[in-house]
């Protein structure tokens, strides 16, 4: 590559870069730095804050994600690898749904379905599993946020580790099948490890994605217990226009999807 | 076991890959399956190894009629074209994987890898059990290949081109190795390759196939010599195809219904006012090339308007010749449309 050519792809780069740098690091640096200040000076406060109000919204937040992922990839991997396996366009399809459908709309779908008296209720007291006039605590808790969660992104990890588990070459698969690998023995011995980077990028970004849920979190919410983080950080700068502790349960936000991050260039560069 | 397909149609769409298969394949022989590209050779392995269910026609093990089960069930192992060895497992792993499935005790699957391994002849590689497949060459990936499909003892071993990853000089060495563990081992085999010089050293029995259909099938230096279709005269060897017939003299002469076949090593070149030897069928012709192709030259030489290819010990120089070929090694398939022997012209 000339001179000539160098200086044209770096030029052709800037305004990718520039959008960068003044969409993402700029606030980024501004919130660590604002997260360290509280009435013109350096201080640890508004961490002290955060400690002491939010502690438990943290673990929340990671609880909850971490729950989530769990169940999202613990039924997204036998159902991406049972499509890779044997074609079912239609459940391909279904499975794609929840992609096109907003964040709101869905937490206001699980907010209806499984709310105490709810359609869910509605169900199994009419299964008679419940009795009648029974309330169902599932929507409230923190096991509601992962049912909706899942089902958000369920779609998502789906498509994502199909695709990845498409480019196993059959002759992998048929190799185990020929030693007796049952379906099952298949998606986790082979399709999964040889498909482990992709596996790693889907979970990372499903995790994030949940440690940042807002919209599906405040539908859900009850307004009182642990919350998701993202509704701390909302009422903190949009209620309260406390900047300088919103900036820290950001740079907290930051830290747990940094993580998360860290852990999948680790097993990527490994 | 004795393997026995009794009409075998397959199709992919409306592509036959089988039309019509049925053949036996001797216990304990190697048994190479050759064709071109799109033949159904791996159509018909694939079918053995149970990964296909044919259309129509009916597979026997051993006299059972194993057409309808699964490929574990079989108690055969196939060897893939890219190996498929797993990448994420290591050498002693991929064996050891159709081992533990059956749920041997740890110390039979370790001492069986390493019988496997050591049959292969990659026990003399140090650390060889704990290296993944990436960090092996192409020649010990294919042994590592042979050493998994082997360690489950199978009853029938299936070979789907083994060879053709590897390069000329590796590819001779394992082919050497392949038949001497046939032969130690006992195992009936089948071994798919489009390469017929590979087949024709390495079979037992040779299967030629074209169109989803076995053609010819002998000892190979029968097929070889006696090439009952023009398809398999051409296929098998370096071969020419004049529409010609002989004349009284021996002379070639064109003939619009004549098909005359015969090999380039069959060749001899005579100088162009030289008399042709009794017993040969001859033709002037114009050597036009002359390559060198290590063992031989092959010249070329043009004879009746056609290109045709004659080997010789030293080179021949470009000019009028007489191009002149035993009797008894020309195939004469004239008036025939695939069936029947070729019919010797002496």
């Amino acid at each position: 590559m000339s001179r000539w050519e160098r200086w044209a792809w770096g030029l052709a780069t800037v305004p990718a870069v520039g959008v960068l740098v003044a969409a993402f690091g700029l606030p980024l640096l501004q919130s660590v730095g604002a997260s360290f200040v509280r009435e013109g000076r350096f201080t640890w406060e508004n961490y002290a804050i955060v400690y002491r109000l939010y502690r438990q919204d943290v673990l929340y937040t990671l609880g909850v994600a971490a729950g989530g992922v769990a169940l999202t990839f613990g039924c997204g991997i036998p159902l991406a690898g049972y499509l890779r396996l044997r074609a079912w366009p239609w459940v391909e399809f279904l499975l794609k749904v929840p992609l096109f459908v907003p964040f709101v709309v869905t937490g206001h779908a699980m907010r209806v379905f499984l709310q105490p008296s709810g359609t869910l209720a509605a169900m199994l007291t009419a299964a008679g599993i419940l009795p009648p006039g029974a309330r169902l605590g599932i929507g409230e808790g923190w096991l509601g946020l992962v049912l909706a969660l899942t089902w958000k992104h369920l779609a998502l990890v789906v498509l994502l580790l199909v695709g990845a588990f498409r480019g196993v070459d059959d002759s992998y698969l048929e190799a185990a099948q020929g030693f007796g690998a049952g379906t099952f023995r298949q998606i986790w011995a082979v399709l999964v490890p040889m498909s482990a980077t992709s596996v790693a990028l889907a979970l990372v970004l499903t995790l994030t994605s949940m440690l940042a849920s807002f919209s599906i979190p405040l539908l859900m919410s009850r307004g009182s217990g642990p919350q998701m983080l993202m509704i701390d950080l909302y009422y903190r700068f949009g209620q309260h226009g406390d900047f300088e502790v919103a900036s820290a349960l950001g740079v907290v936000s930051y830290v747990m999807a940094s993580g998360a991050v860290y852990a999948y260039l680790r097993s990527v560069t490994r | 076991m004795e393997v026995r397909v009794e009409g075998l149609v397959k199709r992919f769409g409306r592509v036959p890959a089988l039309a019509g298969v049925s053949h036996t394949f001797p216990a304990g022989a190697l048994t190479a399956v050759v064709g071109p590209s799109g033949c159904g050779k791996t159509t018909l392995l694939r079918v053995l190894a149970g990964f296909v269910r044919p259309d129509e026609g009916r597979v026997w093990m051993d006299g059972r009629d194993v057409t309808d089960l699964p490929p574990q069930a079989r108690s055969c192992a196939l060897v893939f074209q890219n190996y498929a060895l797993w990448p994420h497992m290591t050498v002693f792993e991929n064996v050891a994987f159709g081992l533990r499935l059956r749920r041997l005790p740890t110390r039979e699957v370790e001492q069986r890898v390493r019988e496997a391994l050591a049959l292969v002849e990659l026990d003399r590689v140090p650390g060889i059990e704990g290296r993944r497949p990436r960090e092996l060459s192409g020649g010990q990936q294919q042994r590592v290949a042979l050493a998994r499909a082997i360690a489950v003892r199978p009853r029938l071993l299936l070979l789907d081109e083994p060879l053709s990853n590897l390069d000329a000089k590796v590819r001779h060495r394992v082919r050497v190795e392949i038949r001497a563990l046939q032969r130690r081992t006992g195992i009936t085999t089948v071994y798919v390759t489009h390469d017929q010089e590979e087949a024709l050293s390495i079979a037992d029995v040779l299967v030629v196939m074209e169109g989803g259909r076995v053609v010819q099938w002998g000892r190979p230096e029968e097929v070889y010599a006696r090439p009952k279709d023009p398809f398999v005269a051409e296929f098998l060897g370096s071969t020419n195809v004049l529409e010609a017939s002989v004349g009284r003299d021996g002379a070639i002469q064109p003939s619009r219904d004549g098909r005359l076949l015969f090999r380039a090593e069959d060749v001899v070149l005579l100088p162009a006012d030289a008399t042709p030897p009794a017993g040969s069928v001859w033709a002037k012709g114009k050597v036009v090339d002359c390559l060198f192709l290590g063992a031989v030259y092959r010249a070329y030489v043009r004879v009746l308007d056609v290109v045709v290819m004659a080997d010789a010990r030293s080179p021949a120089s470009p000019g009028p010749v007489v191009l002149a070929v035993p009797a008894d090694r020309v195939m004469d398939f004239s008036h025939q449309n695939g069936e029947g022997a070729a019919k010797e012209t002496a």
